[in-house]
């Protein structure tokens, strides 16, 4: 017989490293020891299954799930199908994206939403096109309702680069350049006299704030 | 109580002794390797109605019957039963709630069965073992499994564990491919055995069908026999089933033919499936899904498999009934031993064909106190027979 029934994540740790968890079918097994409650397989949705592609995402310890038993009263063949819903615990209300300062005013039921155990948020506003993450820091990136892109790290840095070289990198050459164009000596004037930047001055605490801007923004 | 100084009856209610007339009762007890619990039905004439009236036909009651025969103290069958229902059978005296009553009667550890939720990390004979103990069973047949893994009893009880998890799942090495069954006759005894262990038990009594004068009568003389078959309708899916299991490993499927000679697989090589058939054609396909990485698992697929091959196992059958024996009781063996008329035309002969061992499949051990009749109706069946039967034995296919 195959039976829909309610059940509890105990623990994601399988010892053969094969995507099972261990669970708590409710209420039957409420009151059954750690060592005697099954593991389980995953139905998940996405690639299909092969040696060489697959989906590994796992529900989290003591959430609540639903899981299909194939082989009932047997339990030899269990799957984790879906969340369960429980209607006082549900994830909307327990949800903010202020921090996403970018974002424009969200009325439910938008916008739809993934929120993780660390508190990462993968949003999308349908109706307006919003989307983006917010991480667990605050930081966050957005492609907001205009179309623009935006990346938001907070005090933390980004960082650019490919196998030889950075942004980082490429800027600071470019603040040398600039440096070295600055200089008395960089260019010379028709009768080879050197010629004189005449903003050096003026220019010196946007080079010095160049500097610090750059270090401060983007990752070595 | 002796009655005729041969018939040992006597009837307890809630450890009472009823001191009854034997002519004024009648009973029927039934075991059955198909079903767990025995029962019986027990009929009382109730003449002032006060039977009734002092709550003897009350569910829950407790009533214990005795019965056996006086040179077979042994042999005696003793269960405690409960009221399961009770009817009138009819009202006989206007204006007084009289006549005969009937009890439903139900083995009494029907009344102790708990509805629980428990998980058992333990082979399941051993399962079983802890569920006898303390249960007042006069002896316990268990055989032991091979099948340790961890079996759930999710709100049913007991009884209906052992028949829809238990028995299904129990695989030992011994039981050459065959089903559990799980009974308790009508002598208390509680089995938990195999096929092949029923079938290779020694006979507890020759049966006899040969015409003799009633005064010549004896115990394990048959007094009438219906043959008859199953019939292909409920058996013949299991004639060759394809088999398909998944491998846990890559999700490969593994297909295999099973036949129904198959179960059990060791026999002799002269014993053959009283079956003819044109050819050996595919009768049934089954996906039983994943294999195990345990062993122990693994075994419980293969009792799973070898459960789905049960109706194979009852292919010739016997209605017979005998004087009161209380030796023949669910899941012994008996040999029979009958007789066709001679080819030449001079009286008669024994068929070797259908002479043999043959298993208990369920018993009615019955008093009339009316009549003063004591009967025990059996029903016997074999699997294999000898393939003695010249015209058949290029026939039968298995």
């Amino acid at each position: 017989m195959v039976t829909l029934r309610e059940a509890q994540v105990i623990d994601i740790n399988d010892p053969d490293k094969a995507g099972k968890i261990k669970i708590r079918i409710l209420p039957e097994m409420e009151l059954f020891k750690v060592d005697v409650l099954p593991w389980v397989g995953i139905y998940h949705e996405g690639t299909g299954i092969t040696s060489t592609q697959g989906v590994h995402i796992l529900p989290e310890q003591n959430s609540f799930i639903r899981v299909l038993i194939e082989d009932w009263p047997h339990l030899r063949k269990i799957r984790v199908i879906s969340d369960d819903y429980v209607e006082g615990i549900y994830i909307y209300n327990n949800t903010s994206l202020t921090q996403v300062t970018d974002l424009t005013a969200q009325t439910y039921p938008q916008p739809f939403f993934k929120k993780y155990k660390d508190g990462t948020i993968e949003f999308h506003n349908t109706s307006s096109g919003e989307y983006g993450v917010l991480y667990k820091g605050g930081e966050y990136e957005i492609h907001d309702a205009t179309g623009n892109y935006l990346i938001n790290v907070k005090t933390n840095k980004l960082k650019f680069y490919n196998n030889t070289t950075s942004l980082k990198s490429i800027i600071l050459d470019l603040k040398t350049l600039i440096t070295h164009m600055q200089s008395t000596s960089a260019f010379l004037d028709g009768e080879s006299r050197p010629c004189t930047y005449t903003q050096t001055s003026s220019d010196a605490t946007l080079l010095s704030n160049l500097a610090t801007k750059i270090n401060s923004l983007l990752l070595d | 109580m002796i009655f005729d100084n041969y018939y040992d009856i006597d009837i307890q209610y809630n450890g009472q002794s009823l001191e009854l007339d034997c002519q004024s009762v009648s009973f029927a007890i039934h075991d059955s390797i198909f079903s767990q619990l025995s029962s019986a039905s027990f009929t009382i004439t109730d003449s002032t109605g006060l039977y009734r009236n002092n709550g003897l036909a009350t569910e829950g009651n407790h009533i214990q019957i005795q019965y056996g025969l006086n040179p077979l103290p042994d042999e005696k069958l003793v269960t405690d039963f409960v009221v399961e229902s009770s009817e009138n059978i009819n009202v006989s005296t206007p204006g007084i709630l009289s006549g005969v009553i009937r009890l439903n009667l139900i083995h009494n550890i029907y009344d102790k069965q708990v509805v629980d939720t428990v998980a058992y990390n333990q082979k399941i004979s051993k399962v079983v073992e802890d569920y006898c103990q303390a249960k007042n069973f006069k002896k316990t047949n268990i055989e032991q499994t091979e099948d340790k893994s961890i079996w759930y009893q999710l709100g049913v009880d007991f009884s209906t564990f052992i028949d829809t998890v238990l028995v299904v799942n129990a695989y030992s090495n011994n039981s050459d491919e065959t089903p559990f069954f799980c009974f308790i006759n009508s002598k208390n005894e509680f089995n938990f055995k195999s096929y092949k262990n029923l079938i290779n038990q020694t006979e507890v009594e020759t049966l006899t069908w040969v015409p003799v004068k009633p005064d010549a009568m004896q115990l394990n003389s048959i007094l009438d026999i219906k043959p008859y078959n199953t019939g292909s309708k409920k058996q013949k899916y299991t004639r060759q089933k394809t088999i398909i299991t998944r491998s846990y490993i890559d999700g490969s499927f593994v297909r295999k033919v099973s036949e129904t000679g198959n179960h059990p697989s060791n026999k002799a090589s002269s014993s053959k499936i009283p079956i003819v058939s044109q050819e050996k054609a595919t009768t049934d396909y089954v996906y039983y899904n994943y294999t195990f990485r345990k062993l122990e698992d693994n075994n419980s697929l293969r009792a799973r498999i070898n459960y789905d091959f049960k109706d194979s196992l009852f292919i010739e059958k016997y209605l017979i009934t005998t004087a009161f024996n209380p030796r023949l009781v669910s899941g012994r063996i008996v040999n029979l031993q009958l007789s066709v008329a001679s080819p030449n035309g001079e009286g008669i002969e024994s068929s070797a064909y259908q002479s043999g061992n043959y298993l208990i499949e369920d018993t009615i051990h019955s008093w009339d106190g009316t009549t003063k009749k004591a009967i025990t109706t059996l029903i016997v069946s074999r699997k294999f027979c000898k393939s003695i039967n010249k015209t058949l034995v290029d026939k039968l296919v298995w």
